[in-house]
């Protein structure tokens, strides 16, 4: 990749490639869950009931808003699933789609008001509603639409002769509760630590060091019935124990664990 | 003008400790630890600790318990100085 553009002799300005943006993504809550739960339905129902439908995928569980395109009109439902409310959307190219591998041939357009009814049923079986269910279509100037931050969710809907249709899925994505700033911290649980056990120490003169030799003793503790030892990462003391082994290995059983026990 | 012996120096005082063994964990893992957990040290039971002054291995010595109980460290080997050991 070039990153030093020279043109026509002269040096030009070197500009900063543009990264990808970075999201902060809140983690995937209830309401992620139960879109993920509908999702996986629809994906296991959609095949049976769009006999054209030969492979679907549903993407990941994002969080971003609905946007409309003017350009295209789409329609959006409001439903109930999981004891949340949800969107489903379906844009006019989709619509028309899913209508011709409906029924089998291209349809009107824009569709008919039988031919739109025969999406809105599709959908209602694509979502697992009993026929006396109400799927509510949010049509006219009312008509409401999923909120700006949403958990969303697309299927993709792809026949055997390479025609797409795609389906879009919202349920609201509660602000996170985070203080005091929109960050999400690291898991540092497996972050591997050193620790040392070391005896309690003392403190002697560098002409006593100086003097020993092979054969000295240096006596530790006095008389105990188990050898103290403190278990250190860094400077830091985050355990004593008591020193001891298991089938020859050297080990150390805790009696206290924090910073704040004494020594 | 002379330059500093080691005599000179011999009153400072220097923290000694004996390093009985290392071992790894997580943060996870440390966070669990509880009075009653045994944790393994990466030497056998037997095996000689280094002694450290002021962090630095000095010397090696086997543990050993003297006749009133008390837990002592035998020296058994001077450790040559080299510019290569490592800190403990």
């Amino acid at each position: 990749m070039k990153q030093l553009g020279v043109t026509s002799g002269r040096i030009s300005r070197w500009r900063a490639p543009t990264l990808p943006s970075t999201r902060l993504e809140p983690e995937i809550n209830g309401a992620g869950r139960s879109l993920e739960k509908l999702a996986r339905n629809v994906l296991t129902g959609a095949p049976r009931i769009i006999n054209a439908c030969a492979t679907v995928s549903h993407g990941p569980i994002e969080c971003r808003g609905y946007t409309e395109k003017p350009e295209l009109a789409d329609r959006v439902w409001r439903f109930t699933h999981d004891h949340r409310d949800m969107f489903c959307v379906l844009d006019e190219h989709s619509e028309r789609t899913l209508l011709g591998w409906i029924v089998g041939g291209l349809p009107a357009c824009p569709p008919s008001e039988i031919e739109r009814s025969i999406v809105a049923e599709s959908i209602k079986r694509l979502l697992d509603f009993s026929p006396d269910e109400a799927l509510s279509e949010t049509r006219g100037e009312l008509r409401m639409r999923p909120p700006d931050r949403a958990w969303s969710c697309d299927i993709e809907m792809l026949s055997n002769d390479g025609q797409r249709a795609k389906l879009q899925f919202f349920t609201e994505c509660a602000p996170i509760p985070q203080s005091p700033s929109f960050v999400c911290h690291a898991d540092l649980r497996n972050v591997v630590l050193h620790l040392r056990a070391t005896l309690p120490g003392f403190e002697c003169a560098l002409a006593e060091v100086s003097a020993w030799h092979s054969g000295s003793v240096l006596r530790f503790q006095r008389p105990k019935s188990a050898i103290s030892v403190g278990l250190y990462v860094g400077r830091r003391r985050v355990a004593v124990a008591h020193l001891g082994a298991v089938y020859g290995e050297r080990v150390v059983k805790l009696i206290g664990v924090g910073t704040g026990i004494p020594r | 003008m002379t330059g500093l012996d080691l005599e000179a120096l011999g009153d400072l005082r220097v923290a000694v400790t004996a390093l009985v063994g290392r071992t790894t964990a997580s943060i996870g893992e440390v966070l669990n630890y509880a009075p009653g957990t045994i944790v393994p040290l990466d030497a056998k039971a037997e095996a000689p600790v280094p002694l450290l002054v002021n962090g630095i291995a000095i010397a090696t010595g086997d543990l050993v318990a003297l006749e009133d109980g008390s837990l002592a460290i035998h020296i058994n080997e001077i450790l040559q100085f080299d510019n290569t050991r490592a800190r403990a």
